[in-house]
């Protein structure tokens, strides 16, 4: 069964410097995987290898059995390989009904049609539609983007990813800067995310790793450290020696 | 030949001492200012209300005239500047072209619109033959005071705690703050030194590029090509720039008049083309 | 709770919104074509204000959808204008062929010219649009044969117009021209604008890395419009070089591009209508200007801008601002 995302020896260096050491990853579809580390460890040199914005030195990367490893950012999303970004990356004069909209018809390959309505296609509708009840964003979907408060913010950035329908998902700490309140929010969109769909999810927030994911990566100083079940890695004590210092409830 | 070349580094000297204002201005406020020309323009036309009417030996009236244009910057940056960095790009565009229309319109209306030339010492009329390369003394001069104020300013720069402070602001403004450095003064005093620079540069050049109230908006694009091609971070990118730029105008009207101004807008869409952050920008510039 | 089927709908009416004709609208183009009928003194002037706003259109795509900011957009105007007058002169005297040809000839030109302005920060593309509007400027100079040189091109006379109509001297068969052109490519922009293509163009101004992270050729997009742009603007010259019989240099003049930039900071940008608000309202002002101080209106045009700018748009504009309100709807 061809993995949905595979990486193998991939190594990235910068200089001097090897950001991203023999890293071998492999993805199962509908898996919902995690991946740790402290800052600096190399996550986000890893998805920037994944997404295409970085190539790397050595090293191959293969999406649902595609050699991607050299691929235009672009064929990576035609493909089925979508991120959300850290900081959020919207559409501040947008509505979420818009953003989310636009994404649906790029799907769907309407984009490029220059003289129908955005909103004439049924099809169109009711994608839209569905994501926005997936993520729990319906109520707020004709407000201004800029005026949603942050976890409503954050939550319309992996809808607007799930709307691209993507084969694999890749999450940049979808909690990252989300007030404590809002936290559930973001835990019941990750809990919403459409089952075929495979997720590989960059976090700092413990308690949300805990409880999304089946397996755990660990990444320290650009290599893997470990990578195992929720469990076997949440008790293996060089995992608690690098968090060392961290707020991990484990 | 050399004399073409020695004419292009004197008018690419004095190119990079109006524009460099420009270019600490870009990388350091984000702001784009098509006025720039304007401060130039008014320290050519105090030099000429000095020299000229009043009797201000010619070598008393530059520092004047960077004094004074340093001043009116100052005076505007306090006042109007100052509530144009945080608005967009094209803000800035409209407000400095507005600006410009404003001051040569003034300008035309108090001096007149006729072309007007400083009455220099006579010796600067002279020629002397070095090496069989004939130099003009007023463009020796030239080379020589623009040399030494980039030397100066490189030195200020790399070297001073105020250069040092400046280089942090142009980092990250929000940091430098954070660092207790006086980022509006710095801007200040930045935008004053930048103005008088210009100021002297267009007092030392008025007699060479033409002085009259479309002073600004003929050589802005002259400005702005250094500035772009420059790149914002640092003297080096714009002095290179410019004296590259002096050189090319010089000999491209001396060996292909016919097509005077089109290799300096050529020879830019090439370069920006090639790299369009500029020359010798920094990675991620802006 | 609302159910599925609610959803659906509201969401399917929210996204048509947006793009409905609002009632204003209706009444600016009544207006517009009561003055047709009724304002015969001002034909010349009006001509003048609907070319002025038809250019200002394809400047707004470019600004207010593109994100562009272009400092050069007169080298489609003039080059259109050049290329009409002498099509017209020389070899196709039919208005309406003409102003096709123009077009695509401007078009392509600005899809030549359209890489230039694809990279590099804005202070990069102003440098770049800005130089090859000069360039055009210096072409057209240095070549007296073809352009007329410093005289202009004279003697611009088209044909018949569909056959039947002789532009005659009071304005009036060329203002209707005029009118009847920009209306029909306004039509036209406006049903791109609201395109699932002109959305995504005005996600690339937002937000080009999540355009492009959506999976959205960016370049491709901008490429488009500064194409479509270019063509407009061509037409617009071409209108002014078929209605005026005369073209000169002072088309592809860089006090164009200025004023241009004005008139969308006075009309706005982003929802269309600003360019043929602004061009009104800027033809008004610099009418009254150059009668109170003809040497010096200039002047105060720079102080409008600088006020403009230092006070911001939104608090000045209270009756356009409200009227754009009225056409703009949901969003811009």
């Amino acid at each position: 069964m061809t993995a949905a995302l595979q990486t193998t020896n991939l190594i990235r260096r910068f200089g001097g410097l090897i950001a991203t050491n023999d890293v071998s990853i492999t993805l199962e579809r509908g898996a919902r995987h995690a991946l740790i580390g402290p800052n600096g460890a190399g996550k986000t040199t890893l998805i920037n290898l994944l997404t295409g914005v970085i190539t790397p030195t050595s090293g191959s990367i293969m999406l649902d059995g595609h050699d991607i490893t050299h691929a235009s950012r672009a064929h990576r999303v035609a493909l089925g390989l979508v991120r959300t970004f850290q900081i959020n990356q919207l559409f501040p004069g947008f509505t979420p009904l818009q953003s989310v909209g636009l994404a649906v018809s790029r799907r769907l390959g309407l984009d490029r049609n220059m003289f129908r309505t955005i909103g004439s296609d049924p099809r169109v509708v009711e994608s839209c539609v569905e994501v926005l009840e997936r993520f729990d964003l319906i109520d707020v979907m004709n407000s201004q983007t800029a005026s949603l408060p942050y976890g409503k913010q954050r939550l319309l950035e992996i809808a607007v990813a799930i709307a691209c329908g993507p084969r694999v998902l890749l999450l940049d700490e979808p909690a990252a800067g989300v007030p404590e309140g809002e936290r559930g929010e973001i835990m019941d969109g990750l809990a919403a995310l459409p089952k075929d769909v495979t997720v590989l999810l960059i976090e700092h927030d413990m308690d949300l790793v805990f409880r999304f994911a089946d397996r755990i990566s660990v990444l320290v100083a650009g290599a893997l450290l470990l990578e195992g079940t929720v469990d076997e890695v949440s008790n293996d004590p060089r995992v608690r020696e690098v968090y060392l210092g961290e707020a991990a409830d484990v | 030949m050399l004399t073409n070349l020695f004419d292009g580094v004197a008018y690419g000297m004095l190119l990079f001492v109006i524009a460099c204002g420009l270019s600490v201005t870009l990388g350091l406020m984000n702001l784009i200012n098509l006025a720039h020309g304007a401060f130039a323009m008014a320290g050519g036309y105090i030099t000429v209300v000095l020299v000229n009417r009043v009797g201000v030996p010619f070598f008393a009236a530059l520092p004047l005239a960077f004094i004074l244009s340093a001043a009116i910057g100052l005076a505007l940056e306090r006042t109007l500047y100052v509530h144009v960095y945080k608005k967009t790009h094209l803000e800035q565009v409209m407000f400095s072209i507005g600006l410009v229309f404003m001051a040569m319109t003034a300008v035309s209306f108090v001096i007149g619109s006729e072309q007007k030339f400083i009455t220099v010492p006579a010796f600067l009329d002279n020629r002397y033959e070095v090496f069989g390369v004939s130099m003009g003394a007023y463009r020796l001069l030239i080379i020589v005071v623009c040399g030494l104020l980039a030397g100066s300013l490189q030195y200020i720069i790399a070297r001073t705690r105020f250069g040092s402070q400046l280089r942090a602001a142009v980092d990250d403004p929000t940091v430098a703050r954070g660092l207790g450095i006086n980022v509006d003064l710095v801007f200040a005093a930045t935008f004053a030194v930048g103005s008088g620079l210009a100021g002297l540069g267009g007092a030392l050049g008025a007699n060479l590029l033409g002085l009259d109230p479309t002073f600004p908006v003929k050589y802005m694009v002259y400005f702005l090509i250094v500035v772009a091609v420059g790149g914002s971070a640092g003297m080096t990118g714009p002095l290179v720039a410019a004296i590259l730029l002096g050189i090319a105008d010089v000999s491209g009207k001396y060996y292909l008049p016919q097509f005077g101004s089109f290799i300096i807008y050529v020879f830019m869409i090439v370069v920006l083309l090639w790299r369009p952050q500029g020359l010798f920008a920094k990675v991620g510039g802006r | 709770m609302s159910t599925h089927a609610e959803n659906i709908a509201a969401a399917s009416k929210a996204l048509r919104q947006v793009s409905r004709v609002k009632p204003a609208e209706i009444v600016f183009w009544l207006a517009a074509l009561a003055t047709f009928f009724f304002l015969p003194d001002q034909y010349l002037l009006l001509n003048e204000v609907v070319i002025t706003g038809l250019f200002a259109v394809s400047l707004d795509l470019v600004i207010g959808y593109g994100g562009i900011v272009s400092l050069g957009h007169a080298a489609f105007f003039g080059f259109g204008c050049y290329f009409a007058g002498l099509l017209t002169k020389f070899a196709v005297p039919d208005p309406i062929l003409g102003l096709v040809l123009a077009g695509i000839a401007t078009g392509a030109l600005g899809f030549v010219t359209s890489f230039l302005v694809l990279r590099g920060s804005d202070l990069t593309r102003i440098m770049v649009t800005l130089s090859v509007g000069v360039l055009l400027g210096e072409i057209a100079n240095r070549m007296p044969w073809l352009t007329g040189g410093a005289d202009g091109l004279q003697g611009v006379a088209p044909g018949l117009l569909l056959g039947r109509f002789e532009f005659d001297i009071f304005g009036k068969i060329a203002y209707g021209y005029s009118l009847a052109v920009t209306f029909v490519l306004f039509v036209i922009a406006r049903r791109f604008v609201f395109s699932p293509f002109g959305w995504s163009i005005r996600a690339v101004k937002q937000n080009a890395l999540r355009t492009s992270a959506i999976g959205i050729p960016v370049n491709g997009r901008l490429v488009v419009v500064y194409t479509i742009a270019a063509a407009y603007a061509g037409i617009a010259g071409a209108l002014l070089a078929q209605t005026t019989s005369f073209v000169s240099l002072d088309v592809l003049a860089f006090h164009r591009s200025a004023d241009l930039l004005l008139v969308l900071i006075i009309g706005g940008t982003g929802y269309l209508y600003g360019g043929l608000i602004g061009a009104l309202l800027f033809k008004l002002v610099q009418d009254t200007l150059a009668n109170f101080t003809p040497e010096y209106w200039e002047f105060w045009i720079g102080l409008i801008l600088v006020a403009i700018v230092m006070i911001g748009r939104d608090r000045i504009t209270g009756l356009p601002m409200h009227l754009a309100r009225r056409l703009r709807g949901a969003s811009a």
